[in-house]
């Protein structure tokens, strides 16, 4: 039978149309991959995790939610890594590209459609790691107060292991062997290592470099759609959004570096001049607190000068040292017991990490002001850390002050060695007595 | 056959199909061809009747309903009804073949290459394939890609021989047997005639029957009393094309 008496053949209801989605075709490639045995050992395994992480008790879940993203990035981080660089070559190690390239498909959307589908499952995968870490949590304190921290933390860590998946991914397509995927690898186990030497914009796993690390795994999956077997294309041309969105992804992305790197504070990169003067404070007992003016979780600057008359019990504390966080829960006793005759405690948090302070505030029971030092660069020692520890010559955490209603200094406590914890009510109670209403 | 299903770029030369350049044209070709490779791989953990939806989205055969009911169509065709929702991770080879087969023609390809797909079957499943492809020529053009020559007997109206690269004969099945026929030659030989008979004639079968030796030779003249000229099959043919005959014979 002759080509042409063959296309009159053709039944009209099988003819070819365009118009079937990326979606679709993700949505197909990931039923194949939630029914593996892979997925299922990597959901278990991230479930188990995360109830491992998460089971921290106090009165509220930040801790709790804080750990579980902290192991997300960290941990699943790195399978994240070989995942993507096996799904990226997984057509042609499983010869299934013979099948799928000989289609009348556009090149990207094949490639799109792969990265969505394995995506896609990793998104599942972190849904059982916050699952479990939910779990833990209410296995060990049987409440959730706070719980859409969980929510929102899982937003920040599916955006980290957006970029994670996008660059593994990419580099592996385009090299065509999962081993390069371990250039991304290296550079993980580098931002893990290197958290003290390293500039504060290099880690991904940072809330406010987020914007930038999301348009580059944007930038960098788009790049892949682009160059990745560009021969099979012939004379058809690359869809316009795959040649629109790279150039302005990566734009973007070096936009949102600037203005991370110009509004921040960091040693490597660049110094703010209001928190250097905060950090040229000298806390000394009997004399005048140290002052700053920093963001709360909604982002209003918070002085000392808005609490007129107060007994302050000012907390420095930081994520990273999570016995130190429980500090938090002591400060919240104090203002219930206290706050009435005119104590206002303010806790400090030292991280790296612009989000902690807000997901502290939402996520424990405290009705007093969480702050963000976001001067804070990680160092050897404490004092190092930031501007206020610099300021509070802060040597361990929790460093806790107490002030008397003219803020000068009255007390200093810190670290949680002593019997029974920090001997806070005494101090505060001290101070009442020498200053009452 | 890479090359023709735009999987491979040629190093030279050009390729066309109907008014198709392959290099070029890849998209157009694609959109009338259904390919069955020779080697490749299933998603495992889909059921056939799944890997038939996602090769015809694929296809761009968006509807649905009419993407079902094809697939129903090609699954009752290559006998796979009764299987639709087992994972292809668990079928055998031959099950496998089929499923590539609907998989080739669920757009309805005017054009159908099918490279090998007899290999490494068992006979039953053998059988079935090539009846198959033979009831499948019928309504369009299939390139068959085949070292079995019971394959080519069984479906091919035109044969091309290719020998490292290049065309060595096409013509009918008839006309490649014209190529030897009168030049095949059977005797019965003594063990220790074999290695004679080797060096002077292009051998093309050999079989034992009690302490006999039944050699089949291919040549002009045999220069042994005892042989006898026999009708030639496709595989003398084959191997003497193989053997003698100068680039382009036809």
């Amino acid at each position: 039978m002759a080509l042409a008496e063959a296309h009159a053949t053709t039944p009209p209801d099988t003819q070819p149309r365009r118009g079937v989605t990326v979606f679709a075709l993700a949505a197909m490639e990931s039923r194949a991959g939630v029914r593996s045995p892979g997925f299922r050992f990597l959901a278990i395994l991230a479930l188990v995790l995360g109830f491992i992480v998460g089971e921290i008790p106090g009165p509220g879940v930040a801790l709790s939610a804080w750990a579980v993203s902290e192991a997300a990035w960290r941990y699943l981080g790195l399978i994240v890594i070989v995942w993507m660089s096996l799904a990226a070559v997984q057509d042609t190690t499983a010869r299934t590209d013979v099948l799928v390239y000989s289609k009348p498909q556009p090149t990207e959307r094949l490639v799109l459609a792969r990265f969505l589908a394995a995506y896609w499952q990793l998104l599942l995968v972190l849904v059982a790691m916050y699952i479990g870490g939910v779990a833990g949590r209410l296995y060990i304190a049987g409440g959730l107060t706070g719980s859409p921290v969980y929510i929102s933390r899982y937003a920040v860590s599916a955006g980290v292991l957006f970029f994670t998946a996008a660059a593994s991914y990419s580099m592996a397509l385009l090299a065509r062997t999962p081993l390069a995927g371990a250039v991304v690898g290296l550079y993980w186990i580098l931002t893990l290592a290197g958290k003290s030497y390293l500039a504060k914009a290099y880690f991904p796993a940072y809330t406010q470099n987020l914007p930038t690390y999301l348009l580059l795994g944007v930038f960098l999956i788009c790049f892949a759609c682009c160059f990745y077997r560009r021969q099979r294309r012939g004379r058809a041309p690359v869809a316009l959004w795959a040649v629109l969105t790279p150039p302005a992804a990566l734009g973007l992305s070096i936009v949102a570096l600037r203005y991370t790197i110009q509004t921040g504070h960091d040693p490597m990169t660049r110094m703010e001049p209001a928190l250097e003067l905060m950090s040229s404070q000298n806390a000394t007992l009997g004399l005048p607190t140290p002052g700053f003016r920093l963001p709360d979780e909604s982002g209003h600057l918070v002085s000392l000068a808005d609490y007129p008359g107060r007994v302050f019990v000012i907390a420095l504390f930081s994520p990273a040292d999570s016995e130190s966080a429980n500090i938090l829960d002591r400060l919240e006793e104090m203002n219930k017991k206290y706050g009435a005759r005119g104590v206002q405690p303010i806790a400090i948090c030292l991280s790296e990490d612009l989000g902690a302070a807000r997901l502290f505030a939402r996520g424990e029971d405290v009705h007093y002001p969480i702050l963000a030092d976001w001067g804070t660069h990680n160092a050897e020692k404490v004092s190092d850390m930031s501007p206020m520890a610099t300021a509070f010559q802060a040597s361990t955490l929790p460093h806790v002050v107490v002030t008397d209603r003219r803020r000068n200094i009255r007390a200093v406590l810190a670290g949680l060695e002593q019997e029974g914890g920090l001997p806070l009510d005494d101090a505060i109670q001290k101070r009442l007595a020498q200053e009452p209403e | 056959m890479s090359i023709l299903a735009t999987l491979l770029d040629a190093t030279r030369g050009t390729a066309r199909i109907g008014t198709f350049d392959v290099h070029r044209q890849k998209d157009e070709v694609r959109q009338i061809l259904g390919y069955l490779p020779q080697d490749f791989g299933l998603y495992p953990s889909l059921t056939a009747f799944e890997t038939l939806d996602y090769i015809g989205l694929l296809y761009n055969m968006s509807d649905v309903r009419a993407r079902h009911k094809r697939i129903e169509e090609l699954l009752e065709r290559v006998n796979l009804s009764d299987v639709r929702n087992r994972l292809v991770g668990g079928f055998s080879g031959g099950m496998r073949q089929r499923v590539g087969l609907a998989q080739a023609l669920l757009n309805s390809p005017k054009l159908l290459i099918v490279d090998e797909p007899t290999a490494g079957l068992d006979p039953a499943e053998r059988i079935r394939l090539r009846s198959l492809l033979a009831e499948l020529g019928g309504e369009r053009v299939i390139i068959l890609s085949t070292h079995l020559i019971e394959d080519v007997q069984a479906v091919a109206d035109r044969v091309a021989v290719l020998h490292k690269g290049r065309i060595k004969f096409v013509g009918t099945v008839p006309e490649m047997l014209d190529q030897v026929r009168g030049r095949v030659w059977e005797l019965d030989a003594e063990a220790a005639e074999l290695a004679q008979l080797r060096t002077r004639y292009l051998e093309t079968g050999l079989k034992r029957e009690g302490n006999k030796i039944r050699i089949r030779l291919a040549a002009d003249t045999v220069d042994n009393p005892a042989a006898r000229a026999v009708e030639p099959t496709l595989e003398d043919a084959y191997l003497w094309l193989m053997h003698e005959a100068p680039n382009g014979a036809s």
